[in-house]
């Protein structure tokens, strides 16, 4: 067994190329926990956001007056805070819920339910929507794709400027120094100012969307999926890039991916969504070497290995994800997991502490399975 | 702009054609000075009979059916050809724009019954509805206006509406909003510019074909009275003419050619000017 272990941790660190390029420039697999043994960022213990029971429903509408006929549970009742300093990996299918919660965080989408603040300076602010604007210095968002995240009128110089326009810096000689400083940080010159969107690569658009958020000097990014669109080569460049920003500028991610290696690689902590939910939510290495939920076990061994002779032992997903309109009783996997029992299509299980250090899992079971990790028992401690 | 504009030698015809016609226009008291000083759109007759006569040097279009001044009908049919053209195209765009903007903005239950309108004004054939809608309110070429506007302005609404609504979803609106730029600000810099320039080519585009159309109800006996000088109506004094006499098919070729060729240009000089439009506004086809 810990040999088949062996074997496919070793081959996860040649996963993609992205993995694999940014992963030798972070010295192998103990990046995270320097970076977390080392705070430099302030306590890590201090809490910059809090979010408590987030809903956010779609009204359905339908018939001749478009009234609503029903509402999909896009996001359906999701707690968890994010520390100072650290990256919280939100990982899910597509349809989990996962960017609506990042737009809902923003009030770019305004939430159906629940309470989400923010520590500014010590105190703790409710984000709604009369709070929102003067938080915006503090909060920013780096979109998925960097062709539709940027005005194809204007040119780079006003798109980097814009939100110190908006946030009242008069000034047009000051915001473009503010602008070419923004440009150099994300590894780009001061000759790209005058030019449009349109005249760089996808890599560049995305550099030129970080400069953006970076403007007014957030503590916050929340990333939606910042890397999936772009080709692998250029993923490294920019989770690297990512990596050095959150460093110098002492930021706090919120990291929202569907893959995980990528999760893997930037997260201090990961949380686990389905069907508006989070199912389970731990330290990195604890949730990939030890996962307590099923779910989060069926997507770990979803995770390619480029070894031919490796035996996949994959765990299959029978079925569809239910559809966010009619989620099915009780627990929300329950259909598709393999380990359900009675009391899993009428009992909905609470997210709640499993093993110690903060991790927690909404599972019945979560105590009593035992689930295979990514680097698998025992592994995780040696190497 | 300009620069773009002259270099390119199909948009410079264009250009050269409209700079002409509007040339024309504003010169026309000079270029052929009115015999009705009042009544400068009356054109002129020299005679009563019926048979045009060919070009000739006081006369250096001829005279059309009805002993009509071609040249004179021309000229300030270039004006009317203008005016026509403007407040038609002007008109129906701003309705459009209105109608598309308010329909894309607030949505819901409002944008459903402004596009069933839509609808319905889209379900009548334009030609026959603006016949229709001119007969009743009275012959006259403000009442073909009027007309070609009430069913003219859906076009516009529908392309503002849709081209609103996909720039909506553009992620860079949000990201506007993330940066906490105001909503009115956002809809000036972001919605506007992004969705008005479809709009301004294809209306561009069809102030050309406006004309043709004003012209076609002109020549269906529909649009200015008799004498006015417009060109549609110089084609209609021409219909009886078209074939000439036996022997000579074309004999009155200039009761035809000179109008036709007027409308011609007029309308290429704009389908130009429109093409060249989208391809400078186009940011991406940006040198």
């Amino acid at each position: 067994m810990p040999d088949m272990h062996m074997r496919r941790n070793e081959g996860r660190k040649m996963a993609t190329g992205a993995t694999e390029a940014a992963i030798e420039l972070r010295s192998t697999g103990e990046s995270r926990n320097r970076s977390r043994g080392n705070p430099g960022t302030g306590d890590k213990e201090e809490v910059l956001l809090e979010v408590r029971g987030l809903k956010k429903y779609f009204p359905i509408l339908g018939g001749l007056f478009r009234r609503p006929v029903g509402y999909a549970r896009a996001v359906d009742g999701v707690d968890f805070y994010i520390r100072r300093g650290e990256t919280l990996g939100l990982v899910g299918e597509s349809g989990s819920g996962k960017t609506t919660a990042g737009m809902c965080i923003l009030h770019l989408i305004e939430p159906t339910a629940g309470k989400i603040r923010f520590n500014r300076d010590g105190e703790f602010i409710e984000v709604n929507s009369r709070t929102v604007r003067s938080l915006r210095r503090s909060m920013q968002i780096i979109f998925q794709d960097p062709y539709s995240s940027l005005d194809p009128r204007m040119m780079v110089q006003d798109i980097i400027a814009e939100p110190l326009e908006a946030q009242g810096v008069r000034s047009r000689r000051e915001r473009y120094e503010r602008v070419e400083e923004l440009l150099n940080a994300v590894g780009m010159s001061s000759q790209h100012m005058r030019r449009f969107p349109h005249e760089f690569s996808g890599g560049q658009r995305q550099r030129i969307g970080i400069a953006r958020a970076l403007a007014l000097n957030p503590s916050l990014i929340v990333c939606d999926e910042p890397v999936s669109a772009l080709d692998v080569s250029v993923q490294a460049q920019v989770l690297n890039l990512l990596d050095d920003l959150q460093e110098r500028f002492g930021l706090t991610y919120l990291f929202i991916a569907h893959d995980l290696s990528v999760v893997q690689h930037v997260s201090d902590r990961v949380a686990v969504m389905y069907l508006g939910k989070i199912v389970e939510i731990a330290d990195v290495e604890e949730l990939f070497n030890n996962p307590r939920h099923p779910y989060t076990e069926a997507l770990f061994s979803a995770i390619p290995v480029p070894d031919p002779d490796f035996q996949y032992k994959q765990i299959i997903l029978e079925g569809d994800v239910p559809s966010p309109i009619d989620p099915p009783p009780g627990c929300n996997f329950h259909p598709r997991c393999r380990y359900a029992r009675a009391i899993c299509s009428k009992e909905e299980p609470v997210l709640r502490e499993v093993g110690g250090d903060g991790h927690l899992a909404a599972c019945h079971f979560a105590d009593d399975l035992v689930l295979m990790g990514v680097w698998g028992p025992g592994i995780a401690q040696t190497g | 702009m300009w620069k773009k504009l002259v270099r390119n030698p199909v948009s410079l015809l264009g250009l050269i054609l409209v700079i002409f016609f509007i040339f024309v226009a504003l010169a026309a008291p000079w270029l052929a000075p009115p015999r009705y000083p009042d009544e400068p759109y009356r054109i002129p007759r020299y005679g009563w009979s019926s048979t045009p006569r060919p070009p000739s040097p006081e006369h250096p279009f001829g005279l059309t059916q009805g002993q009509y001044d071609i040249y004179y009908g021309i000229v300030w049919g270039t004006r009317t050809a203008f005016r026509v053209g403007l407040i038609v195209v002007g008109a129906s765009c701003l309705i459009g724009i209105i109608v598309g903007s308010v329909s894309a903005y607030y949505g819901g239950r409002l944008d459903e019954v402004l596009m069933r309108i839509v609808d319905i004004f889209l379900s009548f054939p334009f030609l026959i509805a603006a016949v229709v809608l001119t007969t009743i309110l009275g012959k006259g070429l403000d009442k073909v206006m009027i007309a070609m506007v009430a069913f003219g302005w859906m076009g516009y609404a529908r392309l503002m509406r849709g081209s609103i609504m996909a720039i909506k979803q553009e992620e860079y609106v949000l990201a506007a909003k993330a940066c906490g730029v105001r909503d009115f600000k956002i809809i000036l810099r972001h919605i506007l510019p992004n969705s008005i320039f479809p709009v301004l080519i294809q209306a561009s585009m069809s102030l050309g074909s406006v004309v043709i159309t004003a012209s076609s109800l002109s020549f269906l006996g529909v649009g200015a009275p008799e004498g006015y000088a417009d060109w549609g109506q110089m084609i209609s004094f021409a219909r009886n003419w078209l074939l000439g006499t036996a022997g000579n098919p074309l004999e009155y070729w200039y009761t035809v050619i000179y109008p036709g060729l007027a409308i011609v240009l007029f309308v290429l000089a704009w389908n130009l000017i429109g093409d060249a439009f989208r391809d400078i506004l186009d940011p991406k086809i940006r040198a």
